[in-house]
């Protein structure tokens, strides 16, 4: 970088975030609670000394950093991103107008310096816009893997039962995220059967009935019986097509029938006591 | 760049080895599956040494490639080369008496998986794992 | 080599509880330990508890599947317990799905398991 800018940045801090701090103040975007006077001196100083830095180093690797974690906390946080923006105009602003105070007998001088000083401060914003398409992209990311876990609960049912309802399209990355939830469930639960409820998956190929396959080999290595319960047709033919040995695995039409046979491992009895149940209910109601 | 190298001589050796790598995947933040994954990777590479080579090395190391991170197994011997790589590394193949599972079954466990392989000269196999 | 895989006697049934990292040689002596508790003729059954096992590779699943072979020919059934998830993947995605050997959750069911089969028997 030019030793003028550097020299100018270099003497003009005083100026620089004065005037940054005065704008601010009266700044509409900047008028929330989260900008009272200790913290904008802060973060414009802050700022200013890692611009200062990096035109001395002519890079912008502290600047980037600076500016990168801001975004990520305001994105973080939810917050508006708009307040940073303003932050850089106006200290593109200040910065202008102290170099027109500080220089006004010399034109030339002063177009160079205020020349860098936007050329900078361009940067800074392109910075800052990259900086927030990638935080957001990081939040969007987390949240994906959020709501994987979300959309794969191993339930427990009753005492040494579990239910694995199987909502949406199966990828390679779902299918895996479901394998661990279901063996960690397994094991938190001390489950020794569980029920994998398929039929709210609408395709159902190869690769899924390969993962299905996976995981119910890896719960029987734990100890749990698996029945998969809820295939329809096309899947059932899927199967026989391919050639798919699902031999080993035990199937059911119905999770009641399911329900039924894991009633069954676990001596379990289904009964209704006392007088007709459902029948007294509405006659109660009616 | 975090790195380390097991020299591989005897079966002690293999525990040795997938300590290391273990303690490599740890430090990378691969996940508890992962590190077993790839601790499994090198006991099967390790004693493919000391069964056909007797002697050989693994490294393990950090490996970055833009925004991603992973660990890379680099395992070297001077024995007596695989006559038939394809063959080898077919589910149930074994000379050694073994479930056959060895190669395959690292290759399995990895993301990437090269053997260069020369008959008389030696054995080096890169396999490499990315972060999730 | 006794420390890391002690095996008991409780009733008549055997159990073995495999620790930490096992050397090749450790688990050929486990096995062959194992395989003389079971030929005495009380046995009724073994237990191989995993649970805390570092990892299973090949050269373990073998010996796994060379203990139940034998014990079957003496008419001894073997229960695996304990073992973890991230072992359970691990094997999977090798293709060693240990097929035909019976598994339970905990040393408790394995030995509960090895009770019913006596009964039906």
């Amino acid at each position: 970088m030019e030793q003028e800018i550097v020299e100018f940045w270099a003497d003009a801090r005083n100026e620089i975030v004065g005037k940054c701090i005065q704008l601010s103040v009266k700044d509409s975007a900047l008028g929330s609670d989260e900008w009272h006077q200790g913290n904008r001196e802060r973060v414009f100083d802050s700022l200013w000394s890692v611009l200062l830095q990096d035109m001395q180093d002519d890079t912008l690797a502290k600047t980037e950093e600076v500016i990168g974690s801001l975004a990520r906390e305001a994105v973080k946080y939810g917050r508006d991103v708009e307040p940073l923006e303003r932050i850089i105009e106006i200290l593109m602003e200040s910065a202008e107008e102290t170099a027109r105070s500080k220089y006004p007998e010399e034109p030339d001088r002063l177009s160079r310096i205020t020349g860098d000083v936007k050329e900078y401060l361009n940067k800074a914003m392109t910075v800052l816009a990259r900086s927030i398409i990638k935080a957001q992209a990081e939040v969007i990311e987390k949240q994906k893997d959020y709501l994987l876990e979300l959309s794969t609960p191993a339930i427990p049912l009753l005492d040494g039962i579990l239910i694995l309802p199987l909502i949406g399209t199966i990828d390679t990355r779902r299918a895996k995220q479901i394998m661990d939830n279901l063996l960690n469930g397994i094991v938190e639960a001390q489950a020794d059967t569980v029920l994998i409820d398929i039929s709210g998956v609408p395709i159902v190929d190869t690769q899924v009935a390969h993962h299905l396959m996976k995981t119910v080999q890896a719960a029987r290595l734990l100890g749990a019986r698996c029945i998969i319960v809820g295939i329809r047709p096309e899947f059932a033919q899927t199967i026989v097509k391919l050639g798919i040995d699902f031999g080993k695995i035990v199937t059911k039409n119905s999770l009641q029938a399911g329900l039924k046979l894991a009633f069954e491992w676990h001596n379990y009895e289904l009964r209704r006591v006392g007088g007709g149940g459902h029948h007294a209910a509405t006659g109660a109601n009616s | 760049m975090l790195e380390r190298k097991s020299s591989i001589e005897n079966e002690l050796d293999i525990i040795a080895a997938r300590r290391r790598a273990k303690e490599v995947a740890e430090e990378l933040g691969f996940s508890t599956v992962d590190q077993v994954r790839i601790a499994t990777a090198i006991s099967e590479l390790a004693r493919n040494i000391v069964l056909y080579a007797k002697e050989g090395s693994i490294v393990v190391r950090a490996l970055r490639e833009g925004d991603r991170q992973g660990l890379e197994i680099l395992v070297a011997d001077n024995g007596p080369g695989i006559p038939n790589v394809e063959l080898a590394m077919t589910d149930g193949y074994s000379t050694s008496g073994g479930l056959g599972a060895g190669l395959p079954g690292a290759r399995r466990l990895m993301d990437t998986f090269r053997v260069d392989t020369q008959l008389g000269q030696g054995t080096k196999i890169v396999a490499r794992k990315w972060k999730a | 080599m006794q420390q890391q895989a002690p095996i008991l006697k409780i009733d008549d049934y055997w159990i073995a509880s495999v620790q930490g990292s096992l050397h090749d040689q450790d688990v050929i002596e486990f096995k062959e330990a194992l395989l003389s508790k079971i030929m005495q003729p009380e046995s009724k059954g073994l237990v191989i508890d995993l649970t805390v096992l570092d990892l299973v590779d090949s050269f373990v699943t073998k010996t796994l599947i060379d203990i139940r072979g034998l014990a079957k020919l003496m008419g001894v059934p073997v229960v695996i317990a304990g073992m973890s998830p991230p072992i359970a993947i691990t094997l999977v995605e090798m293709g060693l799905s240990l097929e035909g050997i019976d598994t339970a959750l905990n040393l408790q069911k394995g030995l509960d398991k090895l009770r019913n089969t006596g009964k039906e028997r």
